[in-house]
């Protein structure tokens, strides 16, 4: 059921992405503008379609060939300063990056970063940040999950991305745009936001609702293995539960008849 | 009872001089009478300094927070016996300025928002709001004015009108209740201020005072030291504490006292505040003659065992200066060897760190004995201490092997051999340059450091340092550094400064104000003798607020550089710790022989 959930999922993020037609570099750019615009979408704050939105700027901007001006001016409208810098910091270190298989990639990636963003932040900035910088100094990357931790942590260094923006945005790249291959697939880290958490509690995965899940801490790293736990071989089919949240099992009014685990949820029998 | 009464109080007293608050230390020594000090000059000058344009005095008298106008009141009351110097007249009379400027369209003084936003935040006291806080600061504002003699101006008229308006139609029968949430020390100072102003309190009031006391007591029992702090000092003033009251509140008081000195105004708040202990102690002064006599005693002393340490460790600097040259001497490092000096100061810093393991533990001769091994101490013979073996033989055969653990052991192994190693490869020419390659160095090995927690974010914070070029986050530079290798904690590396400072003091270019001090037992022990910091009432470990407490004191003693403070090791290590204390066999005093009050009179 999750992973028919999850098929969905991809299939509707995929008429947004894949119908774009952009260069290596900018597919990397627009699956990072697109997840901090998403997560937007799915916390319901926003009432307009974002996704449509991003669709209808890029789409407008790929036309005239300025689809990095446009993703800018996006991020700024839609998540402020920080998200806008994140798109330029981005693009700097991406200037570095030749390769596109994706070990050689990601190791440049993380070169890149480690070179050219020490020099680019303010002290405080870095100071927010230095755990990832750190772990991504200490990483090594020689292997396919060395990478792909690697890849994650080279987003995660960037302002305004939290690990929700960094799981997805990895999620977009590898699943939705098929940038590499399938592979790939079971190193992905399921993005954590409420609606994913409401929805593994009310089924009883959980005792109580985590607090902060920041990356690496230990109550993220219990989710993960929760994730792996329950579909062993794609864990990111978890993000089926994300749409249980969202649609279904809201927090106020939990729609427990329509609601496709209502079978397999004990708050629903309750 | 009047024995544990006095304990009682001079540890309250050693409590608010050991607070980092200054605004309370000053105010204790201006309330005593201590005012005719150089300790007193230096902070009346910090004063001056804080005043803002408008002539505004910030909150808790604290650079970079919001003016306050109550604390702007605070400081004319300290400011006011001072105005024969030109410049505290002249900052007086802009403060007071200010003060009248702020009156309201009513007659009231209310708080400036920004200050009442920080207030908002932390409460001074339980109970605590905003339209209290305007009775309150009117009732300050107007015994200010009252004390000045400016009763006939039409501000002060305006302002007891406010105030007397607050009474509301029934006059002074339940001056508690004017308020909607009640506060009993908006309602004290109130009253304190009228019966200032008439000379006396009306019957009414009196009875009020009475039963709203003994009525709150028996309500609000966990604001006890705040409705005694508020209501008591009016009941004494006026007589009308019978003796039993009175007798029953010292019991009180001396219960609620916290371990290390200080009262909060709520029992349940874990930590004490130096506010709060101030007001019981002037409460407890106004009790009785004896307390007051012995506050006066201990502030006095306080401020004097300041100055009296400050002239004493500025006289014994050559006689430190000897002693450290000496023992650079006795490892048999050449002056000016830089190499050698920094790995001297850094392993005397980690032996150092076993001084809990026994009171036999000597880190001097533990090092002693480590270092015979290798013969003389030497920059270009460091490579010696790059040998895995020879370093376990040594330290095996060394003193410190009967008080560590084989683990212990492995650890400062795997720490002397790292820092050979990169003294071998460093070339570095002044202190920041060498930190800087030392940054490198640890990034370059850092699968052999320990993993401690915050070990990422200290290698990511490293990585930035080695990317830029700024000698202004040093400090920063060296803690990282150093911490990251195996035993290295704070201390060590505050303590391995301390020695670099005095084995390189011309390679030092950094200000000395800017290193912090390193505390230990060996700092600890002579300034609990003095009565300087209060009991610590757990191990100093970590941040813990002793430390904070030492650091604050040195700052206040040493400002200059304040990491010389730690000199004091010495009295600890050729004194306090040797047997008999004090006086030796030849007739040698210790250094602080004569100011120490608990010092041994009898001659070995």
């Amino acid at each position: 059921m999750l992973a028919k959930l999850e098929r969905n999922l991809a299939r509707i993020y995929s008429r947004y992405l894949a119908e774009l037609k952009l260069d290596f570099k900018l597919k990397l750019l627009s699956a990072l503008a697109f997840s901090m615009v998403d997560l937007l979408a799915w916390k319901g704050t926003e009432k307009a379609n974002p996704w449509r939105d991003f669709r209808r700027c890029v789409g407008a901007a790929e036309k005239v060939g300025k689809v990095e001006e446009a993703i800018k001016e996006l991020l700024l409208l839609k998540r402020g300063e920080s998200a806008k810098l994140a798109a330029s910091y981005f693009l700097a270190v991406l200037e570095r990056c030749n390769s596109r298989e994706f070990v050689a990639f990601s190791a440049e990636l993380r070169e890149s970063v480690l070179s050219v963003l020490p020099q680019l932040y303010g002290k405080e900035l870095f100071k927010k940040k230095s755990y990832c910088f750190g772990k991504l100094y200490a990483l090594k990357v020689k292997e396919k999950s060395g990478a792909m931790e690697s890849l994650r942590l080279s987003l995660l260094v960037l302002p305004a991305v939290n690990q929700a923006v960094a799981n997805q945005c990895t999620y977009l790249l590898v699943r939705v745009m098929k940038l590499w291959n399938d592979d790939l697939l079971g190193e992905l880290h399921v993005p954590l936001d409420g609606n994913y958490v409401r929805t593994l509690l009310r089924m009883g995965y959980l005792e109580r609702r985590p607090r902060f899940a920041k990356y690496d801490s230990k109550q993220y790293m219990n989710l993960q293995r929760l994730a792996r736990s329950l579909v062993p071989r794609c864990p990111i089919a978890c993000l089926g539960f994300r749409i249980v949240g969202r649609l279904w099992c809201k927090p106020l009014d939990p729609r427990c008849l329509e609601c496709p685990l209502a079978t397999f949820c004990s708050y629903s029998a309750e | 009872m009047s024995s544990t009464l006095l304990s009682s109080v001079e540890k309250a007293v050693v409590y608010v001089f050991s607070s980092p608050l200054w605004y309370a230390k000053v105010k204790m020594m201006h309330e005593n009478g201590a005012t005719g000090n150089a300790l007193f000059d230096r902070y009346l000058n910090e004063l001056l300094e804080i005043q803002g344009d408008d002539g505004s005095f910030p909150l808790y008298w604290m650079r970079k927070f919001p003016p306050s106008v109550r604390y702007t009141i605070e400081a004319l009351e300290i400011l006011e016996p001072h105005t024969s110097s030109e410049q505290v007249r002249e900052s007086f009379s802009r403060a007071l300025n200010y003060v009248l400027e702020k009156q309201g369209k009513y007659g009231f003084w209310s708080e400036e928002e920004r200050a009442l936003k920080k207030l908002r935040r932390k409460k001074p006291y339980p109970g605590w709001n905003e339209e209290s806080d305007i009775v309150s600061l009117t009732s300050r504002a107007l015994k200010l004015l009252h004390k000045l003699g400016l009763r006939e101006e039409r501000c002060f008229e305006r302002g007891l009108a406010f105030l007397r308006s607050c009474f509301g139609t029934e006059a002074y029968e339940e001056p508690a209740h004017v308020l909607e949430r009640y506060d009993p020390v908006a309602t004290s100072e109130a009253l304190d201020v009228l019966s200032s102003v008439y000379g006396t309190l009306y019957e009414d009031e009196v009875r009020v005072v009475k039963s709203f006391f003994v009525q709150s007591m028996k309500t609000m029992p966990d604001v006890l030291p705040l409705l005694i702090t508020s209501y008591f000092k009016l009941m004494v003033k006026y007589g009308f504490a019978s003796p039993d009251l009175v007798r029953a509140t010292i019991e009180a008081v001396i219960e609620l006292q916290k371990k290390d000195g200080g009262w909060s105004y709520n029992v349940r708040d874990y930590r004490s505040s130096p506010v709060a202990t101030l007001n019981v102690l002037s409460v407890l002064s106004a009790m009785s003659d004896e307390v007051r006599e012995n506050v006066r005693r201990l502030v006095a002393y306080q401020a004097s065992a300041r100055l009296e340490l400050r002239r004493l460790l500025l006289s014994k600097e050559s006689e430190v200066r000897e002693y450290m040259n000496g023992l650079l001497a006795d490892f048999g490092v050449r002056k000016g060897d830089v190499k050698a000096s920094i790995f001297l100061a850094f392993l005397l810093a980690v032996f150092n760190q076993f001084q809990w393991t026994s009171p036999n533990y000597d880190p001097i001769e533990a090092l002693q004995s480590f270092l015979q091994a290798f013969g003389r101490l030497r920059g270009d013979r460091i490579d010696k201490f790059t040998d895995e073996v020879a370093v376990e033989n040594a330290l095996t055969r060394s003193k410190c092997s009967q008080f560590l653990s084989g683990e212990k052991i492995e650890q400062l192994k795997a720490c002397i051999l790292l820092f050979a190693e990169f003294l071998v490869e460093s070339s570095a020419s002044d202190l920041y340059s060498f930190f800087k390659s030392l940054a490198g160095f640890v990034l370059r090995n850092h699968e052999r450091m320990p993993r401690f927690r915050g070990f990422y974010a200290n290698l990511g914070m490293l990585l930035y340092y080695t990317a830029r070029e700024s000698e202004a986050s040093l400090n920063d530079l060296v803690f990282r550094t150093l911490t990251s290798f195996p035993l290295v904690g704070k201390g060590t590396v505050e303590l391995a400064m301390y020695y670099m400072c005095h084995f390189l003091e011309d390679w030092i270019r950094a200000p000395l104000s800017g290193f912090e001090t390193p505390v230990d037992w060996y700092l600890l022990k002579p300034l609990l003798k003095l009565k300087l910091v209060p009991q610590p009432s757990r191990a100093i470990r970590g941040e813990s607020i002793t430390r904070e407490r030492v650091r604050a004191l040195a700052r206040e003693i040493l400002w200059e550089r304040p990491i010389f403070l730690y000199n004091l090791w010495m009295v600890t290590y050729k004194w306090c710790a040797a047997r008999p204390p004090c006086i030796d066999f030849f007739g040698r005093k210790c250094w602080l022989y004569d100011i120490c009050p608990s010092k041994v009179r009898k001659v070995g």
